[in-house]
């Protein structure tokens, strides 16, 4: 019998396959939408199928976390080494600072700056993304006892090796949990997008209440709501596997 | 006072307390102990309605508790945990007045009696009554717990494992408190610990419990002298007549000890040593600086140069000490006897291994 | 220690001088023939005169400099003090500036402020909040230093003298809308929270309370809170819309598909899973030592939880209403895209219309409002919290 991990992961995958052959039968979906809004001429919004929709999707939020990420995490780290310590108190402002700010604004704000369309909205999801995760680095990173880091340098490991056999594994599960955050975050920024041409799952919500059709609306908004509860649930199974949780891990 | 009959405690197919009976007399202090699981703090739960017995009567000063409303009979019965529970957002003061806010003092009077209450447990009321209880040390929080158990002059105190949290040094500084305030206060306790020597040093009478049931019920010397049973043999351990000895006073045995001024002359000093191996040196006032032995009187001119200069505190004893102390400072100086000072210093007398051994054998009958 | 923390202010100091500096080759104020095309962008000194750009250029030598030597307090309030000046400065003169440049423009014409205020901005609060680190013990002169440049800002705005720059033209033509949508904004966001503070908060008692309960409230919110927004806003529409339609009494109340009904549903749900969860952590990280001294003293549960579970759990349910209510600033801002008015109303509209001032007219406004949102109910926070709690050995 596998252990409660491996079940959960079975699942997960059961039902990310189920999801997408779902999106990817446009034959069920024009039925269901067909029997529930009888009045629409049109169910699916014509601009795209539903499975390029969600890949539009995935595409801006991947690509936005994964720099996200490559940069995030270092400068979590760099912040917390004594090399870039005099810069800790500025990025910690700056990111609690920046999280009371709306995703929306920001997303809002990248248009005046660098136009529609993808680039804006990668730009801004990447920059509202950081806050999360670099938060979450730092906060993991000095969650680390210090007597374990004690112990590393007494064993002879030097400061590069200690970051990376001890801090970081150490602090794994709670910057993850940061990058689950952000993650999701970015899937409902993304959303957005839309209104500013980043296609996505979005574009037929807003076509929806723009058109006044309301199996658009629902074509967007279902599988975004799986897609979301899906990501946040394998995301949080990563986390759960790494062991260590430290007693203080942020929300 | 207080009165359990055949007080019986389930949960589901568990039984924590099994038919006891058990009474305890006004001015008594009865100290439930045993190991762990065996119901001594379910008991004592239940005598403040914490926990409600599944069957038996408790009755308080003859009325059965269950009569009337757990809040009203909580306020009359003073309660005191091991981990004190101090509410954190209120000063101490607040806290200790708590019961006497709720049964409607006036401010004055609640004002005086917190006063009153944090000079008794040893803490000044101007320094302490302002503070937080995060501003604590464990001793003093402690100690403010047990002062807000007695803030409404409840009759009876009900104490679960109260000195358990703190180091064993202040835990025996707050014993040798708690055993004074009792006496100037004679109320009827009802102590839980796990700590024999705390059970004997404390109580009027010891009540051992295992798996629910009453064992014993009797004075610490009887407990001691004439344990019931082969568990109660066992747990009191086979070191009983050591036990004993932490509640025998050294003031009954205090005995005049060859002393000299450190001004005096060597030849006085030979007097007053006689044949005895030692004598104790005293200042002029009578305290105590050190010893002289006789083999070194012959060899110096003055008293100050052959003596040994002792830090009181090494050696000496208080007058209120136990005999306990007495064999542990013989024992771990390598002496027979050991000097008693009161207050001041000031020699008394001593005490030597030959009364401790007197002691163990009256206790061994 | 004065020492080690100026050098910690030091590198920043240093970097922001540097970005104020680089903030010179960008464009500083952007010329446009109307408000929708695009501009011209010109430079520091044809935006302003020589003479100020000079003023600037030196002043940003001046922290340069005053960041790489000596260290000590009267340097930190001197940057403090040119940072302010530097920021004051390039507001004063983008007033006339833009007042100068409408005059002699095309009819239509518009004046927006561009990237290189922007990083000089940015620049600013870099240098004062090394300023800031640096003076943690003069109180005074952290605050003179952290606010006196803003609040010249915000004078300068409300006295009516940047009039002429591009956002302000655009709110001036359309100040009673703006009211409008600033109201329905306060008003769904605000009754959102409250709404779900009321539900949220007995939840959350509930689940700390009750074991079986706490799964499903926590699996509920959890999940609730992960959907979308705007995927959210969807999914309650059509209900909605089918329920106004089967019962047309409803729209009497002004329950219709869209607009602000789905949205408040949608926002009281998203204001639950902070509540909830602080309530129940609230409750439950109370030391239960504490409960069993106020039984056993006698007080009556409501009076345990009146006396000792408020006020030692109200600090951590009051963060969980502030992260509820900041949330919900932002969510009330895509709730204009169902019609439910707000902020994000003119957001959407300048995205529309590819009105960059209208944008910014919505965007700003919103961030301002989430922060002070916050302010104040970090304030209620440290308010509520008890004395013995903040106190003491931590």
């Amino acid at each position: 019998m596998p252990d409660r991990q491996t079940r959960r992961w079975i699942i997960l995958a059961l039902a990310s396959a189920a999801f997408i052959a779902l999106i990817a039968s446009t034959g069920v979906w024009e039925a269901s939408l067909r029997f529930l809004f009888p009045q629409e001429s049109q169910v699916l919004h014509p601009r795209a199928s539903l499975l390029t929709l969600v890949v539009e999707h995935l595409g801006l939020v991947g690509i936005s976390s994964s720099l996200t990420i490559l940069i995030g995490v270092p400068l979590g780290i760099w912040v917390t080494c004594p090399g870039g310590r005099n810069f800790l108190p500025i990025v910690t402002d700056l990111t609690s600072f920046g999280q009371t700010f709306p995703p929306v604004a920001v997303l809002a704000l990248a248009v005046p700056m660098l136009g529609f369309g993808l680039v804006p909205t990668v730009v801004a999801l990447f920059l509202y993304g950081l806050l999360p995760v670099v938060r979450n680095t730092i906060a993991g990173l000095r969650a680390v006892p210090p007597h374990l880091l004690d112990a590393a340098y007494g064993m002879g490991m030097g400061r590069f090796q200690a970051l990376f056999r001890v801090e970081i594994p150490l602090a794994a599960r709670v910057i993850l949990a940061g990058i689950r955050i952000s993650v999701i975050i970015n899937i409902g920024t993304a959303m957005i997008g839309a209104a500013i041409g980043a296609g996505g799952l979005g574009s037929p919500i807003i076509a929806g209440l723009v058109q006044d059709n309301l199996a658009y609306i629902i074509e967007g908004a279902v599988p975004a709501a799986i897609l979301a509860v899906l990501a946040d649930q394998l995301l949080a199974n990563v986390e759960g596997s790494f062991a260590y949780m430290p007693e203080e891990a942020t929300r | 006072m207080i009165k359990l009959e055949q007080v019986t405690k389930k949960y589901g197919a568990t039984v924590a307390v099994n038919g006891l009976s058990l009474e305890v007399n006004e001015g008594e202090v009865c100290v439930l102990i045993g190991p762990s699981g065996c119901g001594k703090t379910t008991t004592l739960r239940m005598i403040n309605r914490l926990i409600e017995p599944t069957s038996g009567r408790i009755l308080v000063n003859g009325k059965d508790t269950s009569q009337v409303k757990p809040e009203q009979l909580r306020r009359s019965i003073g309660y005191a945990i091991q981990s004190v529970g101090l509410f954190p957002h209120l000063t101490v003061a607040t806290n200790i007045a708590t019961v006497p806010e709720l049964l409607h003092w006036d401010k004055t009077r609640i004002a005086r009696r917190v006063e009153e209450l944090l000079t008794l447990v040893g803490l000044s009321p101007a320094e302490y009554a302002g503070k937080y209880p995060s501003q604590l040390s464990g001793g003093e929080a402690q100690r403010i717990g047990v002062a807000r158990a007695l803030a409404a002059d409840p009759p009876i105190l009900l104490m679960d494992e109260p000195f358990g949290a703190v180091d064993p040094l202040t835990r025996e500084r707050l014993q040798a408190q708690f055993v004074a305030i009792q006496q100037e206060l004679k109320k009827t306790v009802i102590l839980v610990t796990h700590d024999l020597d705390e059970a004997i040093r404390l109580a009027d009478r010891i009540a051992i419990m295992a798996a629910g049931k009453l064992v014993q019920y009797d004075t610490p010397e009887t407990t001691l002298s004439r344990p019931a049973s082969k568990f109660v043999h066992d747990f009191v351990g086979s070191d009983r007549a050591l036990k004993r000895l932490s509640r025998i006073s050294v003031e009954s045995f205090i005995k005049s000890a060859p002393t000299v001024t450190i001004n005096a002359s060597i030849k006085q000093a030979e007097a007053a040593i006689g044949s005895r191996r030692s004598a104790w040196v005293v200042d002029d006032k009578g305290q105590l600086l050190g010893w002289i032995d006789r083999t070194d009187l012959s060899q110096v001119s003055s008293i100050s140069e052959g003596m040994v200069t002792l830090e009181s505190k090494d050696i000496a004893l208080w007058q209120n000490a136990t005999l306990r102390e007495a064999l542990s400072r013989m024992l771990g100086q390598g002496f027979k006897s050991i000097p008693v000072v009161d207050e001041d210093t000031k020699l008394i007398g001593e005490v030597t291994l030959g009364d401790v051994e007197a002691a163990t054998a009256e206790a061994e009958e | 220690m004065m020492v080690r923390q100026w050098v910690t202010g030091n590198s920043v100091a240093v970097t922001g001088s540097c970005l104020g500096l680089l903030s010179l080759p960008f464009g500083w104020l952007t010329l446009k023939a109307s408000r929708l095309t695009a501009g011209t962008s010109l430079r520091l000194w044809d935006a302003f005169s020589w003479g100020v750009a000079a003023a600037i250029i030196v002043l940003w030598l001046l922290c340069l400099a005053l960041s790489l030597a000596e260290r000590d307090k009267r340097h930190a309030i001197t940057i403090g003090i040119t940072a302010n000046a530097i920021l004051i400065l390039t507001f004063i003169f983008a007033g006339p500036a833009a007042n100068r440049l409408t005059a002699t423009g095309a009819e239509f014409a518009r004046v927006s402020l561009s990237a290189g205020v922007w990083v000089t901005v940015a620049a600013v609060y870099m240098l004062v909040f090394a300023a800031r680190q640096s003076l943690p013990d003069y109180r005074v002169w952290q605050n003179l230093i952290s606010w006196t440049g803003l609040a010249a800002v915000v004078i300068l705005l409300f006295t009516g003298w940047l009039n002429n720059i591009s956002v302000v033209q655009e709110f001036l033509g359309r100040e009673s809308r703006f009211q409008q949508e600033l109201v329905k904004h306060i008003f769904l966001f605000g009754g959102s929270v409250i709404a779900g503070t009321i539900i949220g908060i007995p939840l959350g008692i509930w689940a700390a309370r009750n074991r079986r309960a706490e799964r499903p409230i926590f699996y509920f919110a959890n999940i609730t809170q992960t959907i979308p927004s705007l995927a959210l806003f969807g999914l309650l529409i059509a209900p909605l819309s089918a329920l106004s339609f089967a019962f047309p009494v409803l729209r009497e109340f002004g329950i219709r598909g869209v607009g602000a009904a789905p949205a408040l549903i949608a926002l009281i749900i998203y204001s639950l899973l902070p509540i909830v969860r602080n309530t129940f952590v609230g409750l439950r990280q109370l030391d239960p030592a504490v409960i069993d001294a106020g039984l056993g003293m006698g007080m009556s549960r409501p009076q345990v939880f009146r006396r000792l579970e408020v006020p030692l759990a109200a600090p951590l349910v009051l963060e969980g209403v502030r992260t509820a209510s900041v949330q919900a600033v932002g969510l009330t801002a895509v709730a204009a895209l169902i019609g439910a008015g707000g902020l994000g109303w003119f957001v959407f509209q300048g995205l529309g219309q590819a009105a960059p001032d209208l944008i910014i007219l919505g965007a700003i406004p919103i961030i301002v409002l989430a922060l002070f949102v916050d302010a104040v109910m970090r304030t209620i926070v440290r308010v509520s919290t008890p004395k013995g709690l903040a106190t003491g050995t931590s």
